[in-house]
């Protein structure tokens, strides 16, 4: 599991939390598949513990993460259950950024949409393999 | 400043104008009082003078050997920040080497000139302590600048050399043709120069220095040799171990350095009874002596550092104050002993090699005659006992001290005991040539007793009070330290009573001296110093 | 203040009202703090501030001229001994006997704490790579620092104080730094109090942080609550201004003409209100990092001082 922390004001387990996200959307981290523990990635992230299991929490309450009995955490078998409002409303935040980027490089936004769906035909297959 | 030269002077005379301003209004003074004063009390202005000349020359030395001779200096050698100048090494080392010399040399010819010479305590054309002085600085500069890296190793030749120096002068100021001295300094310091630029040089190019290479080596060999692996019986003994190898060899090694420089000067020497009854008395008195001073270093936490307060490691060892003062306590005892046991064991050597044997054994019989066996006996571990307890009490008094942590304290003591040690000595020496003035020295003597005696226990049980309402020290070791003070002062009492006629000293007065001689309320105080030092 | 209603029962430190004058400088004002047991305390402030002498109060270098310290609910005065046996204590000036070898050291050291885990220690000498015979004088400064680390860490200590650990140390030490403290939380129930000037190391790792300002806690409480507490606001006029607004809570302003940016205090609710009362709109709203919080609170008036 690849997680870099920044240093912007993002509360570090908010960054955790949203990049564990992205690494499941984006296949990085299938179904199934087990996270590391709280305090070995605590160690490795060199961050508070108390940190990486609130965001721990936090991923179990969206449902992307869940809790084994065998005191490990999982990534969810099913899809993000996330509210549609709430998926919608992450989303548009990274949509805005995108679309001032674009403007700001000159770029119309049909483009970006088809950008966008080159990209999803990219990102789709690996998704489906793992 | 246009030129090198200038630079350096000027570097040199900046921090220290002061230094060489006060040197040159000493000499003013003294030169003012050789005119006013009558030409009989002008004699006593030499001591003075040579005092300050003595001083200054100290003082120059470190000024010009550009790092202070002390074994805690970090700074060690020629400055490595003058290396990057753009000037040969060879004029590097010149000119402060020159600078050295010339103020050395008019610092003696301004003495002699506006002082001895006017005074009438010196012969007119006693210009060569000049140049004695001159090639003394250089080779100081010399082995300062050569012997980079090990601050010790400088201290300890600078030790062995400055005795070398002084009978170099003595010894041609009396026997040698003036030509063959002046030949023989005007060497030393071209020696010393060629000597100063090869190791400057060195040390420049980053050379590792000869004397730093050698130590790492010992380093190796000491560290390969099987060591105690076990673990520490108790928190206390790993404290008593630590402070022992920090500290505790010091005393033992000065004395042994001295003996040495007496051992290695039997060739040289030619004894008679007196120089044996002299030599034999310093052998005597200088643990005494060097234990004040060494005291001060044991109480701090290494032994040369700058610093009194305790270093936060120390300071945080998860001990009470009383264990950790304890620790020292123990420390000085071992270092009294073992100095004790290198001097006499140095100086039976020294007695058997230096061919006195036969003096000694004559004294011996002299002392036996009209003693009982058991009053003779009794010398020998009364002596000891009390030789051994003084010297600690020296210590441990030097070393609570220290440990208070506050310059003010240790400066006042100083001055305290000097002010103590100048009063008796001029009373004593006034004594000696005013024999009627015994009486009345005595009856003050016992007026100042019958104050500091009551006094000094006052503040003992004080102390005493103050260990045990704050549970620094248990009754049975407070009982313990008490019991080694009376044990000592009894064998010294009672070796009084034995070696000193009544005659001479009634045994009460040398009692009441030797009761307020040996430090109590001190040793007694170090755990009290060292939580006062501990908690600021 | 928060610190004062903060009290906790079980307090690994608790310090109340400690004024410390050193000449005419108040090296402490009147500072309340609580460590809970098992936090991380991040203890924050300019060189100077007042972090290194509230450090030597909790380890009884200090006497408090005025307040109490307690720590483990002892008086680490009258107790020393009892107080620090359950503290590893790593100082920013290590000053480890020069003289001892690194084995020598870890001999001395065990021999003070009843718990001392030797295969901890030996752990951590082969992960720090620390030769045993070599003299502690002869270190590097970062083999130093880990010796010292060792020392402070084998005997596994209820509380860790750590004062400005990582100063003057190369990245890789630090990680090694930090990754001790982690590793000391994980165990339950113990507490580190850390002093340091490398704000991302303290948003890290503390759960808890204590602002210092030249002697008095500007803030102290739960990281996350401290940083809720204050917003880094953009604030867009329809004029151009010379200067930035007067607007309540704020504690340093940045930019120019339109756009202005500010990091202010309190409640968060209340800045909207207040933008509109200067009659400018938020355009960007987040939480600074404790690095911006600190910057906000201590940099404008932060004149050159001396170090600690």
């Amino acid at each position: 599991m690849d997680i870099h922390l920044a240093n912007d004001g993002v509360p570090i387990y908010l960054q955790i939390v949203n990049q564990v996200k992205y690494l499941v959307a984006s296949g990085r981290l299938a179904a199934g598949e087990e996270l590391p523990p709280i305090r070995a990635l605590a160690e490795r992230l060199l961050v508070n513990p108390n940190t990486v299991a609130r965001a721990y929490r936090e991923l179990e309450l969206y449902g992307v993460v869940s809790k084994r009995r065998t005191a490990g955490t999982y990534v969810s078998g099913a899809g993000s259950p996330l509210a549609r409002r709430e998926r919608v409303k992450i989303l548009s935040e990274r949509i805005d950024a995108l679309l001032a980027e674009a403007s700001q490089l000159d770029v119309a936004t049909e483009e970006v949409i088809d950008l966008l769906r080159r990209r999803a035909e990219v990102m789709q297959p690996r998704s489906r393999e793992e | 400043m246009r030129s090198p030269a200038l630079a350096l002077a000027w570097q040199l005379w900046r921090p220290h104008r002061w230094g060489f301003c006060a040197i040159g209004a000493g000499l003013a003074v003294l030169a003012t009082l050789c005119r006013i004063l009558p030409a009989a009390s002008s004699k006593s202005l030499g001591p003075l003078t040579g005092l300050l000349v003595f001083w200054a020359l100290i003082y120059l030395l470190s000024v010009f050997v550009y790092s202070d001779l002390s074994p805690g200096a970090k700074h060690a050698g020629f400055p490595a920040r003058m290396f990057t100048l753009p000037v040969r090494t060879s004029v590097l080392v010149a000119w402060p080497m020159f600078y050295g010399m010339a103020t050395v040399a008019l610092l003696w010819l301004a003495a002699a000139w506006l002082v001895l010479v006017p005074c009438g305590l010196s012969p007119a054309h006693g210009w060569w302590p000049a140049l004695l002085c001159a090639a003394c600085v250089a080779c100081f500069q010399a082995i300062a600048w050569t012997l980079v890296g090990s601050p010790l190793a400088r201290l300890v030749v600078a030790v062995l050399v400055l005795p070398g120096w002084v009978l170099a002068g003595v010894h041609s100021a009396f026997f040698t043709s003036l030509n063959g001295l002046v030949t023989g300094l005007v060497g030393a310091i071209a020696a010393s120069y060629v000597v100063a630029v090869a190791g400057v040089g060195r040390d420049r190019r980053g050379g590792t220095p000869l004397v730093v290479w050698l130590l790492r080596r010992l380093d190796g060999i000491m560290s390969r040799l099987p060591r105690r692996r076990s673990s520490f019986p108790s928190s206390a003994r790993a404290q008593l171990w630590c402070e022992w190898r920090e500290k505790g060899l010091v005393l033992p090694l000065l004395l042994g350095c001295f003996m040495l420089v007496l051992l290695l000067s039997i060739p040289a020497t030619e004894f008679d009874a007196l120089l044996l009854l002299r030599v034999l008395a310093a052998v005597l008195v200088l643990p005494l002596v060097l234990a004040s001073f060494v005291g001060f270093g044991m109480g701090k936490t290494s032994f040369w550092a700058k610093d009194l307060g305790l270093s936060p490691f120390a300071a945080t060892r998860p001990l009470s104050s009383g264990t950790l003062a304890l620790a020292k306590l123990r420390t000085a005892a071992l270092s009294a002993a073992a100095g004790w046991a290198v001097m006499l064991l140095l100086t039976v050597l020294w007695v058997v090699l230096s061919g006195s044997w036969g003096q000694v054994a004559k004294w011996w019989g002299l002392f036996c005659q009209g003693r009982g066996a058991v009053e003779i006996w009794a010398v020998v571990p009364l002596a000891l006992v009390g030789a051994i307890g003084q010297t600690w009490a020296q210590l441990a008094a030097g070393l609570s001290t220290a440990l208070t942590g506050r310059a003010w304290v240790v400066n006042g003591v100083t001055l305290l005991s000097l002010v103590v040690v100048a009063a008796l000595t001029t009373a004593g020496v006034w004594t000696a040539s005013h024999p009627d003035f015994l009486d009345t020295l005595v009856g003050v003597l016992w007026g100042v007793a019958a104050v500091a005696l009551p006094a000094k226990l006052l503040a003992a049980w004080s102390v005493v009070r103050a260990l045990l309402r704050q549970r620094l020290l248990e009754a049975t070791v407070v009982a313990g330290l008490l019991g080694v003070w009376v044990v000592t002062a009894g064998c010294l009492v009672g070796l009084n009573y034995l070696l000193i006629p009544d005659a001479v000293a009634p045994i009460h007065l040398l009692a009441a001296g030797i009761v307020l001689g040996l430090p109590l309320v001190r040793p007694l105080a170090a755990p009290l110093a060292l939580a006062w030092n501990r908690h600021r | 203040m928060m610190a004062d209603d903060l009290f906790a029962p079980e307090a690994a430190i608790d310090i109340r009202g400690v004024t410390r004058r050193f000449g005419d400088r108040a090296a402490l004002d009147g500072v309340s703090l609580t460590v809970p047991c098992g936090a991380v305390f991040g203890l924050v402030g300019a060189n100077g501030a007042g972090k290194t002498t509230l450090i030597r109060h909790v380890l009884g270098l200090l006497r408090a001229a005025s307040g109490s310290v307690r720590v483990f609910g002892l008086d680490p005065v009258a107790d020393p001994a009892g107080v620090l046996g359950r503290v590893g204590y790593l100082a920013e000036e290590n000053d480890l006997p020069g003289w001892m070898r690194v084995d020598e050291l870890l001999r001395y050291t065990r021999a003070f704490y009843p718990n001392w885990d030797d295969a901890y220690a030996a752990e951590l000498s082969r992960a720090f790579a620390l030769e045993p015979a070599a003299r502690i004088k002869n270190l590097s400064k970062g083999q130093k620092a880990r010796a010292g680390l060792v020392a402070a860490l084998a005997h596994r200590p209820e509380l860790l104080v750590l004062d400005e650990p990582s100063s003057g140390l190369d990245p890789i030490v630090r990680r090694d730094i930090l990754g001790a403290i982690i590793h000391t939380i994980a165990e339950e129930g113990r507490t580190v109090l850390f002093s340091s000037h490398l704000l991302d190391e303290v948003e890290r790792v503390s759960d808890h942080v204590a602002m210092i300002d030249r002697g008095r806690v500007v803030f102290s409480g739960d990281l996350d609550e401290v940083k809720e507490m204050h917003r880094r606001l953009t604030l867009r006029f329809e004029v151009p201004r010379p200067a930035p607004p007067a607007l309540a809570g704020a504690l340093a302003w940045e930019g120019s003409g339109r756009e202005w940016t500010a990091v202010c205090a309190g409640r968060p609710a209340e800045f909207q209100r207040a933008a509109e009362a200067c009659g400018a709109r938020i355009v960007e709203e987040r939480v600074p990092s404790l690095d911006e919080i600190f910057v906000a609170q201590v940099g404008t008036h932060c004149p050159v001082r001396g170090e600690d």
